[in-house]
């Protein structure tokens, strides 16, 4: 059942392994696409990852390369099972990767209009107040919201207030018609951990928008019911068709 | 100069010479090193120029995957490339362990008495900072070179809490208070009472005695002082028998042994980051958080969840902060508590170093005290 292969073989197999999982991170670390996988803040992670894949390979090559000159003939069991193993997350990795979507809201709780507990304690040090210039996201609505409420305020001084977010698009079947959920997944660590944020939004073509686009939403927020909770609504005056972040997700 | 190159060439040419044989041995992984660099950079480069990358521009047109089967391949990969870093840099302290660690001078360090040795175990992540995808390797190398088991029960249990990056992000989360104080207590204190359970048995009757790669490991003797010399006729020693005792030659070896603890542990990583990411995919959370609202049943909740989702020790309490205000304190310090000693992965690289009935009890044993002390906390004392 077990084969037996020469020492060198048995380490150029490993080897191959190794650096092909070397080359799909860096790949993925340079194209951008790893933050579709793990929080950014943890890339330098994965460069350790890459480096130490260097590391531990440089002895096979040596030992391949030095066994077929002097021929040694010591056999070993061949690693192919640990070897194909190893080989799935490079396998996986070639797919064309895409950050979760709405798919993956089916199997986790919603957070509309509120963010989950105390999500705000990161955001509100580091990035609520650092991209004043930039337009706030949905994170940064949903910690405005939940102070508001923490405060023991009623919301009410949001409403006629302006709002441009960027999101993809959400709708399940308790969503009113002309109605969806503007949304984003924030992220701590990993793809793992990822909790589904998002704004309700109300607009008449709602209907004819499709689940994951990513869209712009333009509008003014009222403070309405929306799936049995008060929480502030954007109504939209247009949405339009938006790119996908180069960081889909949003960190706290 | 040209005399040394001279000497050089003469030695080398000298075929036969063993000297030629080490300096060749000794300059060969440099060599290799450098030219694996130089072909990662360009392929990263290669890379880099193109907006799409040429592995996805490959890949696109002829797969299409499914929008499930997406999910899934999402989260699996955020675990795994979370987690693939401390693993090979466990593999990499496992390997200078094999070499650098001799048995005699690990028996000299840990205290004679098993109540200090385990306790010295249990504190050991403060010096030896390794996180639970780590510490499997690491614990591994130790006790095939003789670390009493129980000291090293008490190791594995602990160090993925007790340590100070863990030690720093739960403060980051939860501020100093009750929950970074329960965290720590009761984790150094559940690891450690395990681990004296653990200093009855055989070492023979809990260690796996051959790893699949066929590199029989592990103390054979039923006593685990005054053998440890064994070990060197037998286990991963291939590169130490030929190497040098140079320094080069021992780093050599100490990396070698190292690519072979990531293909034998590394799979149980891949295997228990696919379950952990298919049961994300496709079991609702609700179904596990449901259970949550009286007391019991959120500490029960939270444990579960936590074996479940698999998270990083190192980075957990981010993750458990989502449910203060939903959960009860007691439940969160269960998910802080239990996660870090034993979730889907880890468990099934505990699978590499001990038998099957050993890995049930090394699940059941931390959940057990972990419910127990978090009820009793929860109950009596109003935690």
């Amino acid at each position: 059942m077990r084969t037996l292969v020469s020492r060198a073989t048995a380490a150029a197999i490993r080897a191959a392994v190794m650096m092909a999982l070397a080359v799909i991170l860096a790949v993925r670390y340079l194209d951008g696409s790893l933050g579709y996988f793990i929080n950014l803040r943890y890339g330098w992670l994965t460069v350790v990852a890459i480096a130490s894949l260097v590391i531990l390979s440089a002895p096979l090559l040596a030992t391949v390369l030095q066994r077929r000159r002097s021929g040694a003939g010591e056999r070993v069991p061949a690693p192919w099972l640990a070897g194909a193993v190893l080989a799935v997350p490079v396998l996986l990795a070639l797919i064309p990767p895409r950050p979760l979507g709405t798919d993956a809201m089916a199997t986790r709780a919603l957070q509309i209009g509120s963010v989950p507990a105390t999500a705000s304690l990161g955001v509100t040090s580091d990035m609520a107040l650092a991209t004043s210039d930039a337009p706030r996201t949905v994170l940064d609505w949903l910690v405005m919201f939940d102070q508001d409420s923490v405060g023991g305020g009623d919301l009410s001084r949001f409403v006629g207030e302006s709002a441009r977010v960027r999101g993809f698009v959400y709708r399940d079947e308790r969503f009113p018609a002309g109605t969806f959920m503007v949304s984003r997944f924030l992220l701590s660590c990993c793809a793992a951990d990822a909790a589904p944020i998002g704004l309700a939004v109300r607009w008449p073509d709602a209907d004819f928008l499709d689940d994951d686009a990513w869209v712009w939403v333009d509008g003014e927020f009222s403070v309405e019911t929306f799936l049995d909770e008060r929480m502030p609504v954007l109504v939209a005056g247009e949405v339009t068709s938006a790119d996908q972040p180069p960081q889909p997700y949003l960190y706290y | 100069m040209s005399a040394m190159s001279g000497q050089h060439r003469v030695a080398e040419l000298a075929h036969v010479g063993h000297e030629a044989h080490v300096q060749r041995r000794r300059r060969g992984p440099l060599i290799t090193g450098v030219a694996l660099l130089v072909a990662l950079a360009i392929a990263v480069s290669w890379a880099m120029f193109h907006t799409r990358s040429p592995v996805d521009a490959a890949f696109a047109a002829p797969i299409s995957v499914p929008d499930r089967l997406h999910t899934f391949i999402t989260i699996f990969l955020g675990i795994f490339i979370e987690a693939v870093p401390f693993l090979l840099l466990g593999t990499l302290a496992s390997g200078f362990v094999e070499v650098f660690v001799r048995p005699e001078s690990l028996a000299r360090w840990i205290p004679r008495h098993p109540l200090l040795a385990v306790l010295a175990g249990a504190g050991l992540g403060i010096v030896l900072p390794v996180c639970e995808c780590g510490i499997v390797v690491v614990v591994r190398r130790l006790l095939a070179k003789g670390l009493p088991l129980r000291v090293g029960v008490a190791f594995l249990l602990a160090a993925p809490v007790v340590n100070p990056i863990v030690f720093a992000s739960t403060l980051t989360a939860f501020g100093p208070g009750k929950m970074l104080a329960g965290r720590f207590i009761l984790s150094f204190s559940i690891a450690a009472l395990i681990a004296l359970l653990f200093g009855a048995a055989r070492p023979g009757d809990v260690l796996r005695d051959e790893p699949e790669s066929g590199h029989p490991h592990g103390p054979h003797g039923h006593d685990h002082h005054g053998h440890g010399h064994d070990h060197d006729h037998h286990h991963h020693h291939h590169h130490l028998d030929t190497a040098a005792a140079t320094l080069p030659g021992r780093i050599r070896a100490a990396v070698a042994a190292g690519a072979d603890d990531l293909f034998d542990v590394g799979r149980y990583l891949v295997v228990g980051s696919l379950i952990a990411a298919a049961l994300q995919a496709l079991v609702p959370r609700e179904a596990i958080l449901a259970v949550g609202g009286g007391a019991v049943s959120s500490v029960m909740a939270l444990s579960a969840l936590a074996f479940v989702i698999s998270v990083c020790s190192t980075v957990d309490a981010f993750v458990a902060l989502s449910f203060v205000g939903t959960f009860t304190s007691a439940s969160i310090l269960a998910f802080l508590v239990f996660g870090p000693m034993v979730d889907i992965k880890s468990a099934l690289m505990f699978s590499s170093v001990f038998r099957p009935r050993v890995v049930a009890y090394l699940i059941v044993l931390p959940l057990t005290a972990t419910l127990v002390a978090c009820l009793l906390l929860s109950t009596q004392v109003g935690f």
